[in-house]
This record gives C-alpha cells, structure tokens and sequence, in this order.
C-alpha cells in the first residue's frame, strides 16, 4: 500500500492548493505523529520544515488538518496531566 | 494552543533564461577561478552537491519543489576568499548557489571550449619558441 506521507520527489510534481498547519510547541514528537496520520488521513500530507512555522504540516485536503489538531491536542493535554502529576 | 493555518497555491516556477553577457561574465569568472560549478565535480561526488553548495541543504520542500521545476542542469556559486570553508574531502563549501538550465549550460560550455582551443594552442607555442 503507498505511503500517505508524500516524498520530496511527488512533491515536485505535485499541483494546486494545499493546506498548511503547525503549532508552537517545543519538543513535538512528529515520528508518532506522522504514524497517527498514515492512519488517519484520506489524502496526502507532508512534512514541511519552515523557520517561522514550528512543526508545520501540508495536507492535501483541509479536512485532513483536523488529525493534526486532535493529535497536538491529546499530547498538549497529556503532558499537562503528566506535568500535574510529577 | 493555537493553531495556525493558511491555504497556501502552489505556484509554477519558472525558469529565468540567462543573457548572452550573463553567461559571458560566468564564463570568464568560471576560468578565473572565482566561480565553482558542480561540473567541477566528480560523478561520485555530485551525490552529495548540499555539502559544496551549503544553500541546498538549507531549501524548505517548498523551495526544492520551485527549483526542481526549473530543471537545473549546473549549479554554481561565487567562491569566497580568505574566509572560504572547505570540507573533509577537499570540497568547498559555498554559501550561495545559482543554477543554470541544459540550454544555458550547453551555451556555457560552447564559450568555455572556445578558451581551451586557444590555451591548448597557447601551450603549444611554447614547445616551438626558441630560446
């Protein structure tokens, strides 16, 4: 089966609009993410490393965005309960 | 937490052909040592072009995409002076890159085989100048 996460070269070739999103956040682990999203998404996403946009994503579909929001957000809140607790 | 996003149209990049007196300049910087092109590279070691022209290591996925469709045929960079870094291998390491399409590089190297011909007679001049 392809891989949904899209590879420098597919992305040269690649045309139209994209979505981008990224949140401000030290430490993100992207391995697990990009995992949760090979699960989750109907399109293709990326990696796209940006200096003025920590931990940014493209998606092909904007509704796809939504997987990066649910899984930023479980680990914001994990590591507020993590936190609490130590 | 707040989430940025933006809906960003991936744009056609398009190639800036060179003028005839672009490629002259770079002709005569090329034999003047004062510009490294990836030409000078060996076969082997134009698998690692990021380590001599240091910008390409630097490019986002969205910048790599935008050059990519401009078809680079040769990459080149003005060498620095006294300050110029070079690698283990003996490579330099240049902080700038410029590239140019198989059209303009064909065009290039018809200028540059124009000055091997007279240094190659050059040479041999000097094997029939008495002394």
């Amino acid at each position: 089966m392809p891989l949904k996460q899209l590879t420098q070269q597919e992305f040269n070739t690649t045309d139209g609009t994209v979505y981008a999103i990224n949140i401000d956040m030290e430490d993100m682990d992207t391995v697990n993410l990009v995992n949760y999203l090979e699960a989750k998404c109907k399109g293709w996403f990326m990696q796209h490393y940006d200096t003025n946009a920590q931990n940014q994503f493209l998606f092909q579909h904007k509704s796809d965005t939504k997987h990066y929001k649910n899984w930023s957000g479980w680990t914001v809140f994990k590591d507020q309960i993590t936190n609490s607790i130590d | 937490m707040t989430f940025k996003t933006k809906q960003i149209k991936l744009k056609q990049s398009k190639y800036r052909p060179r003028s005839a007196d672009e490629l002259r300049k770079l002709a005569k910087d090329i034999i003047n040592n004062d510009v490294f092109t990836s030409n000078h590279l060996h076969g082997h070691e134009r698998q690692h072009l990021a380590t001599v022209f240091l910008p390409l290591s630097m490019f986002s996925p969205m910048q790599k995409r935008e050059m990519w469709q401009q078809k680079p045929f040769m990459f080149y960079a003005n060498r620095g002076q006294r300050n110029e870094l070079h690698g283990i291998n003996g490579l330099p390491m240049l902080d700038n890159v410029a590239w140019l399409d198989k059209t303009d590089t064909l065009k290039l190297e018809k200028l540059m085989n124009k000055y091997d011909e007279k240094y190659k007679d050059a040479i041999e001049t000097i094997d029939t100048t008495r002394i």
